[in-house]
Order: C-alpha cells, then structure tokens, then sequence
C-alpha cells in the first residue's frame, strides 16, 4: 500500500500548481459569448435541476389560476423578464446572448412544477444570468410570477400584448407604470393592481421614494423605482393623482360591507385596533385614501402589515401597531368596506 | 478610622420607609391597620427573639455543663410547643379579625371609581351621577371620605397598590375585584403595579393625590369640562398625524378609545403612565422617542413629524390644564 502513497500525493502536487499557474495567468476565457464545453453545460444544468427539484419538495402551492395574478404576474414579466426570456413568437435576444442562454419560456415551462418555479423565481440560480427576486418578504408577488408563467404556455404572442396592454401608449413617460396601472391610474384589470389614480401626490411621491430606496417591499415596484430620478417621481405623482378615480361595483355581501364600516369607524377596542378613519379621512396626504380600492390590494396590505413585510415611509409603523390583531375576516370585511366607498375628489 | 456603625447603616434602610411609596407611612384607614399589624408582630417577634439569643447566651456562656432534666424538659415542652401554639394562635387572629374590615365596601353612596390596568398603564373612569369621566395615570381623592374602587384589566394580571393608602388588589381580566379606603392624611402618594404584567412592568405607576373636599370637587370639576379647541398648529398636528386613533381630547375629538384620555394631560403630575415629570421636554421626548422610554409600549413613536410639529404638539398637550 505505502508504495502508492507517494506517487499519489506527487501528482496532486504537480495538478495543483498547474492549475493554479493557469488561473493566474488568465490565459482561461470567461466570456460569455464562447459558451460552455458540453460537460460543464451538463454538470451545471444537471446539478441545478436535482437541487430545485429537492429544495422545493416542502412548498405547497398557493390556486394559481386567479386572473389578478396571472395580470399582476405579466407585469412584472414584461418589466423584468422579458428582456432574457422573450415571448413565445419572439425569441429570447439578450437571453440568447449569455452562457448558459437564458432558456425560452414556451420550451423551458413544461418541465417544471409550479413550486419549482417558484424556488427559481425567488432564489435565483447561481453561474447564471437569473437574478434572485428583489424583495424576499414579497412571497406573494413570486406566486404571481409563477401563475403567469403556467399561463404563458398557452398564449401566443397576440394575447401577450392584449395581457400587457400597452400597444396603443405612446407617451414613453408613463409606458411602464401603464402596464399594470393602467394609463390613467385605475389598474389595468379590476380588482387586480391599487389605483393610482386621484391618490394624495405626496403619498404616491414618498411611495416611490420608499421602493426606491427598498423601504417598501415589492420585487416589482423596486425595480420599477430603482432607475427614477427625484425629478420623474414627482412628475409620475403629480400625474396619477390628477387622474379621475373610476369606481368598480363591489360585489362583496353587504353585510360584510357593514361589519368593515364599524370597524373603519369604531376601531376594536378589545382588540386593541384603531379606527381607520382617524387617519385615512383625515386631511395628511401622507395618508392614502382608500376610497375605492380593490379589496384584493387592501387584504395583501394589511396582511403584510400585520406580518411587519410590507414597509413603507415613516408612517409604517402607525399601520403596524394599529392593525396588530385583526382576524382574516376582519381584513375580508374592512377591505370590502374601502372598496364599496365611491371616491370623492377632495377640495 | 472607625468602620461605619451598624446604626448607621441601619439609618439607610429607614430612610426608604418615609415618603410617597411607603406602606410604614400610612395615610388611609386600611394602610394605618396594615401598618399596626406589621409593627405589632415585628415587635413580638423581635422579643421572642432577644428572649432566644439570650437563653443562648445564658447556657453558653454563663451556665456551662449539665442542666437538671426536669426542668429544662420543661422549658422544652413549654417554650418549644405550648408557648408558640398560644402565640401562635393569638397572632392568627390578630392578623385575620382585620380582614372583614379590610375587604368591607364603602357605604353606599361613597365616591366610586373605576381603575382598569392595561400594559402599562392605568384607565381611570369617575362614576359620577351615572355618567362616566375618563382620566388615566392620576388619581385625586377628598380627604377623610370613603371610596370604592372597581378594579379590571383590559388584558392581563396587574395589581393595583398605593402602599400609603391600602393593601394591594389584583386586577385580573373579565373579573372586577373591589378595593375601598379612606385616605386620612391630605398629600402627594404614589402608586404601582404590583402583580409583574410584561415589559414595561416596572414603567406602570401612578400619582394619587389626597385633598381637602372643596379643592377636589373643583378639580373634578375641571377635569369633567371639555377641552376648548383653539384652532393651533399643536392641535392640528393632533388632529391629523393619527394621535386621534387612541386618544381622546374631548371637546376635539372622541374617535380614540384605546390610550389614555388627553383631555386634561397639562394638569396631570406625570405622563407615560407616572414615570415622566409633566413639562414639554418630556412630552417631546416621549413623542420623539415612545419605545426607547418604555419598550414594546403600544403607541409607535412619532419621529416622522418635524422638528416643529413636535414642539408644537408638546407645547399644545401641555396647554391641556
């Protein structure tokens, strides 16, 4: 046996020093334009396939198939992903471009679970081009993604736009808030996406300045915020809180409504919960007005709220300690209550 | 140098029994019988035990060697088991025939108040002609009248306890527990929670201030009249940064049931649940900086005002006489 000691450790020597006199010498291509060797392309894609699919063993899927998500999913899709992924009859430019290529959505879907997804929209995969998802408290958000992405397979390249909606928006200016927002503020599909429409300018403003600065937590609205200068976030908020509010018919029970307006007015004193009114009717446009919003925007808010997620301006913390207790039929009441009240201008 | 006496010493400790949080200091009927039962069982005590060290020091040191049996039988038999079930006995009764007196209510008709502990602070209601007046942190008493307090919580165990007035009463959640006094001795008293209810256990007091029977119908007087708005920068701050959630200022606004009532704060000794004097820098202060001064309190701290709406505000609350 000792015989073969020697030999063995001469030779990791010799490899060792070669290796590292390779490294150093930087004679190694790191392009991306080369490509990987056919073995390191297995090896990796072949190792990141095992570790998503065990990794994601424990998650249970959310119902994927609300059209709010699978709108809320394309938006981000058309602001974030596109870029690499492409569309189904449109094919992936700047993806095709990197090493490993950023895989065409249409082709690479079908092989994943919807957890899967899930694992890779949130965490990212290392060696590649696949970022991890801006804000990791945002669960929700990722779930969006992923109900977008099971849809995509079934839509061409006509439905993706009629989705995302901004064929006919010039205006350069708002083209990306228009996407999910609507050109005039009010969401692009009811229920959907919060109206930015006829909103206090100072809260919109201290919003983006929030996302901007990752106050407020959204793997969408951050990115979006990220590469907007002071100037354009005061413009952005000066135009959507010029814009009407429209009003969409709720379809909550109204008994439901009417739960939510004693407790917007009353608070739960037992609960140790605040009326809403003290301070979204009160004349701080550092407090939004709630008027009309969809119920669905509102349950995610304070759901976030009461799991300190959300973020937001210095105000957050009002939110936080006021809505600490409040049960999910609570949240389903009071939401309905805001979204059945017809917003009225101030003066 | 001498070593510092123990008298000296002793002197210390004393100290501490005068004054506002002391129970050796009565100035209400029950803490008087409180009081005489702890000095009357001290002194008992204290002689039993001068009588012990000395018997001690009697076979030690002056009576060494044997003892006739008979007799030190009998000391056995008497000082070790007839002696102390007598005292004993005696003692259980001197403490217990207080107690129906301890926990009598006060005539009816007596002044009757409503005291409800909360983390960490205290809800005081008058009950006045069927009506009630919504303080916190402050009590104000006539002098040498009967009063009834109800006692509640609103959310765990605390225990209400003005050691220069009465015993100590737990409040306890779904349940009123009753407590009645007659302060006897106008003055200045402080008051804590006595039962440990959380974080800010420690940080839970109150003033209690005994007066002669005009001054205190012209202070509840006062406090039953509702603040006037007046229209500046301080009460608009109020009105729209969302204080109004959990406070009420009557007279501005009454939406706020959860925090202390704000109608009269400027009057009151100390504020932050009788830990800070009363003056605009503690006001400020406690604005400015809520959780640092008492953690995991439940009012947020509100840093996001500026500088100028802060003072404005603490000088506005200030007002509130």
């Amino acid at each position: 046996m000792k015989k073969w000691v020697k030999p063995i450790i001469v030779f990791l020597l010799i490899s060792g020093v070669i290796g590292g006199l390779t490294m150093v010498s930087g004679i190694v291509p790191i392009g991306a334009s080369g490509g990987h060797w056919p073995i390191t392309e297995w090896i990796l894609s072949f190792s990141m396939e095992r570790s998503i699919k065990t990794r994601s063993i424990m998650l249970e899927s959310p119902d994927l198939n609300d059209p709010a998500m699978i709108q809320r999913g394309a938006g981000h899709y058309e602001i974030g992903c596109r870029h690499c992924h492409g569309t189904i009859d449109k094919t992936n430019f700047l993806g095709t471009k990197s090493t490993p290529e950023a895989p065409l959505l249409s082709e690479e879907i079908p092989h994943w679970k919807a957890r899967e997804l899930f694992k890779i929209v949130k965490h990212g995969v290392k060696f590649t081009g696949m970022p991890a998802w801006p804000s990791l408290e945002r669960e929700d958000e990722i779930w969006d993604v992923v109900a977008f992405l099971l849809h995509f397979k079934k839509i061409n390249d006509d439905d993706y736009h009629d989705i995302i909606g901004t064929k006919d928006i010039i205006d350069p200016f708002i083209k990306k808030c228009s996407i999910c927002h609507g050109s005039d503020g009010n969401g692009r599909l009811d229920g959907a996406f919060p109206k930015l429409s006829g909103q206090n300018e100072v809260y919109l403003e201290s919003s983006l300045h929030s996302y901007k600065k990752g106050e407020r937590n959204s793997g969408t609205m951050e990115l979006v915020a990220h590469s907007l200068e002071k100037e354009s976030i005061r413009e952005l908020a000066r135009y959507f809180s010029k814009q009407p509010r429209t009003h969409t018919k709720s379809n909550a029970p109204l008994e439901s409504i009417e739960r939510g307006r004693k407790i917007a007015e009353e608070g739960i004193k037992p609960q140790h919960v605040a009326a809403c009114i003290s301070c979204h009717g009160s004349t701080n446009p550092h407090f939004p007005d709630l008027r009309g919003q969809p119920a669905g925007y509102l349950r995610t808010q304070l759901k976030l709220f009461m799991e300190e997620k959300r973020g937001g301006s210095a105000y957050k913390i009002l939110m936080e300690k006021a809505v600490m207790k409040l049960s999910p039929s609570q949240i389903e009441d009071v939401s309905n209550y805001y979204e059945s009240l017809v917003f009225k201008k101030k003066n | 140098m001498r070593k510092p006496s123990v008298e000296l010493l002793l002197l210390g400790f004393l100290s501490s029994c005068e004054g506002s949080f002391s129970a050796l200091s009565p100035a209400g009927d029950k803490a008087h019988t409180i009081a005489n039962i702890f000095w009357v069982l001290s002194s008992v005590g204290l002689v039993i035990w001068l009588i012990f060290v000395s018997l001690q020091f009697y076979i030690y040191k002056i009576r060494r060697g044997p003892h006739d049996q008979k007799k030190t039988q009998l000391l056995v038999i008497g000082g070790g088991v007839i002696f102390p079930l007598i005292l004993i006995t005696i003692s259980i009764y001197y403490t217990l025939r207080p107690l129906p007196e301890l926990v009598a209510r006060a005539p009816s008709g007596s002044l009757a108040i409503k005291v409800s502990g909360l983390q960490w602070w205290w809800r005081v209601n008058y009950l006045i002609d069927g009506k009630e007046i919504e303080l916190a942190n402050e009590i104000w008493l006539p002098v040498n009248e009967p009063v009834q307090l109800y006692l509640e919580s609103e959310d765990v165990i605390h225990s209400f306890w003005v050691p220069s007035l009465a015993g100590k009463m737990d409040t306890i959640p779904g349940r009123r527990t009753h407590l009645s006094f007659t302060p006897t001795k106008t003055g200045h008293y402080r008051g804590v929670c006595a039962e440990f209810c959380g974080t800010g256990h420690a940080l839970m007091q109150m003033d209690v201030k005994v007066v002669e029977k005009k001054v205190f119908d012209e202070w509840l007087e006062r406090q039953r009249t509702p603040a006037l708005s007046d229209g500046s920068r301080g009460e608009k701050v109020f009105i729209t940064n969302g204080c109004i959630a959990c406070h009420t200022v009557r007279g501005i606004s009454d939406i706020g049931k959860l925090g202390p009532d704000l109608t009269h704060v400027g009057s009151r000794h100390r504020i932050a649940g009788g830990i800070l004097l009363n003056n605009k820098t503690s006001l400020r202060d406690w604005i400015d900086h809520t959780e640092i001064i008492k953690p995991e309190v439940k009012m947020p701290s509100f840093k996001m005002l500026t500088d100028e709406d802060k003072n404005h505000l603490a000088e506005w609350l200030e007002g509130l006489k």
